[in-house]
C-alpha cells in the first residue's frame, strides 16, 4: 500500500526574481508502506529539496504530495500534523541540540504533539534505547557529549515522534567507520521492528548498499532511476556515467563480466561477492586437479 | 635528514594535572621529506593530538617534536615551524577569514609581514596550483565545499611550506569535493614534492598514501606501506577500522582457503587477481 | 527565506568610481554629505545635486538601483517636508486654514530639506555600491591609523569586521537549516503571541551561539595555523596608490565646495 505518492512535482527557489533556480523538476513517484529507500545523487542532485517536501518544509511550486492518500497542503494550517508523522532528520542534526539535557531534547518532538506525561517518557525511552544511548547519559547536558552520541541523540529525537516515515538525510557524515556501522545498523534494526517507512539519503553507495531495498537516484533534478536494489546496481554504467561511484565490488564484477568470468548478476556487498565466487572458484579447483 | 622528528612524545591535556589520561604515549615517529603519510585510526585516538604537535599547536608534555631540525618547544621557533608546517582543518567554512578568495588567500603572507608585490605573486601561484584562480574574486560562502578546502589549501601553500598536514580534509565533503581535495594534494606532493600527512578515516584514501601509520589509543600500532597495513585485515578489525573492500573481499575469500594475495588494495588488482583464478582451465 | 537576504550592496564594474582609492572616496562621501547642508539658495542647492547627477553618471550605475536606495526612506521625508510645511511660518502667506498657514518660506525649507536627504542618501549608497566592504573596511583601517595614539586598536576592529562579513552569510544559512530542523520536530514559530513567538526563538538561537562559538574557536586555531600575531608587522596585499584620477576628483569636489560657499555669499538666501 503506498503511503507517499508524489506528482508531478516542482520547485523553483526565489521564483520571478534573476535568482530563480528550478531544484526539481516533475518528479512523480510512489512509497510502499514499510519500504526502506535509499536516496542518492550528487549535491544539487534535487535530493535534499525533494525530502523536505515530503514533511512540508517546502511547498512545491507545482504539483502534489499526497500522505496516505490525502493532499498534505490541503489544509496549510494543519502542515505540523504532518510534520510528526514523516519525521525528518538533517544533514549534521546534532547543531539542532539545544535543551539542558538529552531526556528533555529527545522530548521535546513528542512535547511539541501534545502527548501525555507517561506517553513522553515511553517514547523517549525507546527511542533511546533504539540509537544506543544508555541510561545515564539522559541526565547529561547534550553539548558533554561525544560526536556519535550527540548524532544518535539528535536521530532519537526524532524517532520519539515516532513518525510513520522517516527520512534522514545523510546520517552518517563525518562519523568514523565505528560510528558510521553504529547507526545503520540502528537504523536497519528500528526499521525491521517497527515497519516504519524509511528513506536514507546519502553520497555513500556502499552505505545505501548494505541498507536499502530499493533505490531512488536523483540527477539534475529529476528522477534518474527508482527500482530494486538489484536492479538499480546491476546498471553500473548508468550510475558511473551520471558521476556516481560504485561500490569497488561492483566494480570487480563489472570487469570480470567483461571478461565473462561471472554472469550478470547484481553485486553490491563483499557478502553478495563472496557468495557468488566461492561456489565458482571451488568449482574449478577439483576439475584442476584432475 | 628526517623533516619531523617525534622523538618519546607523550601528551596530556593539562600539564599539572598527573592523572588525566595520556592521549598520546610515547609516540616515536620520523616523517621524511616528500613522503605522502596517511595517519588513521578513529575518533579520539591520538591522531588530531598528534597533528597539531607538528606544526607547534601543542607542546608535548614528555619528549620533543623536531621540525627540520628545530625544537617546537622553543618560543622563537613557533612561528618559523608554522610557517613551513601548514595545516588545512575539518570543517571548510570555519578556516577562511576573508570573504574575498584572494584575500584570504593573502593572510597567512601578510601575517608573515612578506612584501606586497610578492604576495600577490604568492596568492596567483597558490591560486593556480589547487586551480582556483578563476574564483580568485568570489565569496567563499558562495563555493561548493571541495572548492572551498581547495582555498584553504592555497592559503597555506601562498605561505611556502615544505609540509602541509591535513586534518580530515574530507570528512565533510561530497564524492565529488573528496576527489577535488585528494587530487590537489596528490597533485602537490608529486609535483612540488611537499611532505604530505593526511588524516583520515576513509580507507580507500589512506590506500592512495605512500605510507599508513595507524593509530590506537595513544600509540602507533601499525606503520608501513598502505599493502603492508591493509594486509593485517583482523588487526585492523580490532581496532574497529576498515580495510578497502577489494582487500576485504580477498581476505574473505583466503579465509575460505582461495590462494589469493593478501597484499590487494585497488578494484582492478583485485579482478585481476581472481580473473587469474576462474580463467584456469 | 532568510537566505534572500544579501549583506553588501556592493556592484562590480570599473567605472571611474569603482577605481578610485577607496579611502579618497570615503573621505568625499565624507565631505559631501556636509556639503549638502552648506547651501543656502538655490544656485548652490542645484550645483550640489548636478554633482551627484554627475558622480551617478560617471558610477555607470543603473539608476534603479539608485532608487531602490533611496526608496525605502520616501516615507521619512515626506513627514520632515510635511513637518516643515506646518511649522515653518515665513515669507508669504498662500493659504491659511484654521492652525494651518502654508506659507513660501515653509516650502522652501521642505523642499530644501527633502532634497538634502536625497543626496545624502543617494551619495553614501553611492559608495557601498562601487566599494566591496573589504575594502571600505581596508579604506577605514588606513583612514582611522592615526588613532592608535589614543590607543585605540584599529586593526583588530577591522579584523573584527573583516570575519563578521565574511561569517554573516554563513550563519544566515545556518539559522534556515536550523529552523528547518526545529520545524521538523514540531516547533511552531508562526503562531502564538508576542511571548510566545519568543519563547519559541529559543530552540533556534541556542545551537545558533553553540555553533557560532564552535565556529569562533576552529576559526581562531585556524588563523594561529596561519601564523596570525595580531596587527604589529604584518603587510597587506593590496596597496592602497592614490593616482592622479583621485587628485583630479579631490580637485573638482573642492571646487564644487569652494563654489557653493562663495554663492552663500553672492546669492542672497533662499532659506
Amino acid at each position: 500500500m503506498p503511503i507517499l505518492e508524489l506528482h508531478d512535482l516542482t520547485y523553483r527557489y526565489s521564483p520571478g526574481t534573476p535568482y530563480e533556480k528550478t531544484a526539481m523538476e516533475g518528479v512523480s513517484l510512489t512509497v510502499e508502506k514499510g519500504d526502506f529507500v535509499g536516496v542518492i545523487g550528487h549535491t544539487g542532485s534535487g535530493k535534499s529539496t525533494l525530502v523536505q517536501h515530503l514533511n512540508g518544509l517546502l511547498r512545491p511550486t507545482s504539483g502534489t504530495v499526497k500522505l496516505d492518500g490525502r493532499d498534505i497542503w490541503e489544509e496549510p494550517k494543519k502542515i505540523r500534523d504532518v510534520r510528526f508523522r514523516v519525521g525528518l532528520v538533517f544533514q549534521y542534526p546534532e547543531h539542532q541540540l539545544f535543551e539542558e539535557t538529552v531526556y528533555k531534547d529527545i522530548a521535546f518532538g513528542p512535547k511539541n504533539m501534545g502527548l501525555s506525561e507517561e506517553e513522553i517518557d515511553q517514547r523517549v525511552r525507546r527511542a533511546a534505547r533504539f540509537t544506543g544511548l544508555r541510561d545515564e547519559l539522559m541526565e547529561k547536558s547534550p553539548f558533554e557529549l561525544s560526536g556519535g552520541e550527540k548524532r544518535r541523540t539528535a536521530i532519537a529525537g526524532v524517532m520519539a515522534m515516532e513518525p510513520e516515515v522517516l527520512i534522514l538525510d545523510e546520517p552518517t557524515a563525518g562519523l568514523d567507520p565505528k560510528g558510521r556501522e553504529m547507526i545503520l545498523s540502528q537504523i536497519s534494526a528500528y526499521q525491521r521492528e517497527n515497519g516504519t517507512t524509511v528513506l536514507l539519503v546519502s553520497h555513500s553507495m556502499e552505505d545505501v548498499a548494505r541498507t536499502a531495498r530499493k533505490v531512488l537516484v536523483m540527477n539534475k533534478g529529476q528522477v534518474a532511476m527508482y527500482a530494486g536494489t538489484d536492479e538499480v546496481f546491476s546498471r553500473a554504467e548508468e550510475l558511473t556515467a551520471i558521476g556516481l561511484s560504485v561500490p569497488a565490488v561492483t566494480r570487480i564484477f563489472q570487469m570480470l563480466k567483461q571478461q565473462g568470468l561471472v554472469g550478470g548478476d547484481s553485486v553490491y556487498t563483499v557478502e553478495q561477492a563472496k557468495h557468488i565466487l566461492l561456489p565458482l572458484l571451488r568449482k574449478e579447483e577439483p576439475d584442476h586437479a584432475q | 635528514m628526517e623533516f619531523i622528528n617525534v622523538d618519546g612524545v607523550s601528551f596530556r591535556y593539562g600539564n599539572e594535572n598527573e592523572n588525566a589520561d595520556l592521549v598520546l604515549d610515547d609516540i616515536r615517529l620520523t616523517i621524511q621529506p616528500g613522503e605522502f603519510v596517511a595517519l588513521l585510526g578513529h575518533n579520539g585516538c591520538g591522531k588530531s593530538t598528534l597533528a597539531k604537535h607538528f606544526n607547534a599547536m601543542l607542546l608535548p608534555t614528555g619528549g620533543k617534536v623536531w621540525v627540520d631540525g628545530k625544537d617546537t618547544s622553543e618560543e622563537e621557533n613557533k612561528y618559523p615551524v608554522r610557517r613551513l608546517v601548514g595545516m588545512v582543518l575539518q570543517n571548510p567554512d570555519n578556516q577562511l577569514v576573508s570573504s574575498i578568495v584572494e584575500e584570504d588567500v593573502a593572510f597567512g603572507p601578510e601575517n608573515l609581514g612578506i612584501p606586497s608585490e610578492e604576495i600577490r605573486q604568492r596568492v596567483d601561484n597558490a591560486l593556480k596550483a589547487v586551480g582556483m584562480y578563476d574564483y580568485r574574486l568570489h565569496a567563499p560562502d558562495k563555493l561548493s565545499g571541495g572548492q572551498k578546502q581547495r582555498v584553504a589549501i592555497a592559503g597555506i601553500l601562498a605561505m611556502e611550506p615544505s609540509c602541509i598536514v591535513l586534518d580530515e580534509p574530507t570528512a565533510m565533503l561530497d564524492p565529488q569535493g573528496r576527489r577535488e581535495v585528494l587530487d590537489t594534494v596528490h597533485r602537490l606532493n608529486r609535483e612540488r614534492g611537499i611532505t604530505v600527512v593526511l588524516i583520515t578515516h576513509y580507507m580507500e584514501e589512506a590506500a592512495g598514501a605512500g605510507r599508513v601509520v595507524v593509530m590506537d589509543d595513544g600509540r602507533v600500532l601499525m606503520d608501513g606501506t598502505p599493502r603492508q597495513v591493509f594486509s593485517q585485515v583482523e588487526a585492523l578489525r580490532r581496532v574497529e577500522l576498515d580495510v578497502p573492500q577489494p582487500t576485504e573481499l580477498c581476505f574473505e575469500l583466503r579465509q575460505e582457503g582461495v590462494p589469493l594475495p593478501d597484499d590487494v588494495l585497488t578494484a582492478e588488482e583485485c579482478a585481476a587477481a581472481l580473473a587469474q583464478l576462474l580463467k584456469r582451465p | 527565506m532568510l537566505s534572500d537576504i544579501t549583506i553588501g550592496q556592493y556592484f562590480p564594474g570599473d567605472s571611474l568610481l569603482h577605481r578610485m582609492d577607496p579611502r579618497v572616496k570615503l573621505v568625499l562621501i565624507f565631505a559631501y554629505i556636509i556639503l549638502v547642508f552648506i547651501p543656502q539658495n538655490w544656485v548652490g542647492l542645484g550645483i550640489a545635486v548636478a554633482f551627484l547627477v554627475f558622480a551617478v553618471a560617471c558610477s555607470r550605475l543603473p539608476l534603479r538601483l539608485v532608487w531602490k536606495s533611496v526608496k525605502p526612506i520616501i516615507p521619512l521625508i515626506i513627514l520632515t517636508s510635511a513637518l516643515n510645511i506646518f511649522y515653518v511660518d515665513k515669507g508669504v502667506e498662500l493659504v491659511h486654514w484654521g492652525f494651518f498657514r502654508l506659507t513660501t518660506g515653509g516650502l522652501t525649507t521642505a523642499a530644501f530639506i527633502a532634497i538634502r536627504i536625497l543626496c545624502l542618501i543617494a551619495g553614501s549608497s553611492l559608495l557601498t555600491y562601487t566599494t566591496s566592504p573589504t575594502t571600505l573596511t581596508d579604506a577605514m583601517e588606513r583612514l582611522l591609523k592615526p588613532l592608535k595614539v589614543l590607543h585605540v586598536n584599529v586593526h583588530e576592529l577591522s579584523m573584527m569586521m573583516t570575519i563578521a562579513l565574511r561569517f554573516i552569510p554563513t550563519l544566515i544559512e545556518e539559522t534556515d537549516k536550523i529552523m528547518s530542523a526545529q520545524k521538523a520536530r514540531g516547533a511552531d514559530m508562526e503562531s502564538g503571541g508576542l511571548m510566545q513567538r519568543i519563547k519559541a526563538l529559543v530552540p533556534v538561537l541556542i545551537p545558533l551561539f553553540v555553533s557560532s562559538f564552535n565556529r569562533a574557536y576552529e576559526l581562531a586555531t585556524a588563523m594561529e595555523c596561519r601564523c596570525y600575531q595580531g596587527g604589529d608587522g604584518r603587510t597587506r596585499m593590496k596597496q592602497l596608490h592614490m593616482a592622479a584620477r583621485d587628485g583630479w576628483c579631490i580637485a573638482v569636489m573642492t571646487l564644487v565646495a569652494a563654489g557653493i560657499v562663495a554663492l552663500n555669499f553672492v546669492i542672497p538666501a533662499a532659506l
